[in-house]
C-alpha cells in the first residue's frame, strides 16, 4: 500500500514525532508506514487522517497487485 | 508520546528486569558451585539441572511476555511475528531432533520439554529484538 505520509506531514511542517506523539504512537512506527514496510491499522490510519484533515483515501492508496 | 503500556497483553515491564536478574543469579549461582567444586552429590545432579533450567524459563517467560515501555500496534505486530516464528522453529526442532539421532546413529530419544521451551522462548526473544533493531533502523 502506497502512501503520501511524508508530503502531507512536510505540508503540516511536522516532523515524524510531532505526528507520532499526535496520534499516541512511536516515531519508528511512522517511519515504518511511510516507508511503506508496515500497513497501519484502519483506527491508526483514520487518527492519521484526522490530523492532516483529509480522507484516508487521499493518503493511502492500495497499489496494482492488490486491487 | 503516550506510553502505551497497559493496552497489551503481558506482564508489566519491569517483570523484563526481573527475568534477567533471575537468569543471571541463576548462571552466577551455578558458576560460584563449580568454581568451589560444590558437592552436588548432597543433591541429586539432575535436580540441580531441572531447578536450574525451570528459573532460567521462568526469567525467559518474564522477558518474553513483558509490555514494552512503548508498546503501539507496530511493536505489537513484531511480537506476534516472533512468536510465530518461535513456534515454528519449535515444530522444526522437534522434527529435526529425532532425525538427528538416527543420522548419528544413537537411539531416538524424546526431546525434554524444558529444553524445548527454553529454545523457543529465545528463538522469540531474539527475534523480537532483530524486528525491533530493523524497524528501528
Amino acid at each position: 500500500m502506497k502512501n503520501t505520509l511524508k508530503v502531507e506531514r512536510a505540508k503540516l511542517n511536522l516532523t515524524q514525532q510531532d505526528l507520532a506523539d499526535n496520534i499516541g504512537v512511536s516515531r519508528q512506527t511512522i517511519n515504518s508506514i511511510e516507508t511503506e514496510r508496515y500497513t497501519p491499522s484502519t483506527v491508526l490510519a483514520l487518527k492519521i487522517s484526522k490530523v492532516f484533515t483529509i480522507s484516508v483515501n487521499e493518503i493511502f492508496t492500495l497499489e496494482e497487485h492488490e486491487k | 508520546m503516550k506510553k502505551t503500556e497497559g493496552k497489551g497483553v503481558g506482564f508489566p515491564n519491569y517483570f523484563k528486569k526481573i527475568g534477567m536478574i533471575l537468569i543471571a543469579v541463576v548462571i552466577i549461582v551455578i558458576l560460584i558451585l563449580k568454581g568451589l567444586h560444590y558437592n552436588f552429590n548432597t543433591i541429586p545432579k539432575g535436580n540441580i539441572k531441572i531447578i536450574a533450567m525451570t528459573l532460567i524459563n521462568i526469567g525467559l517467560a518474564f522477558i518474553a511476555l513483558a509490555k514494552d515501555k512503548i508498546e503501539d500496534e507496530m511493536y505489537v505486530y513484531l511480537k506476534l511475528k516472533s512468536f510465530y516464528s518461535a513456534f515454528f522453529f519449535g515444530i522444526i526442532f522437534t522434527i529435526i531432533y529425532p532425525i538427528l539421532d538416527i543420522v548419528t546413529n544413537d537411539d531416538i530419544q524424546q526431546i525434554p520439554a524444558q529444553q524445548l521451551v527454553t529454545m523457543m522462548l529465545f528463538s522469540q526473544i531474539t527475534t523480537y529484538f532483530l524486528l525491533k533493531r530493523s524497524e528501528n533502523k
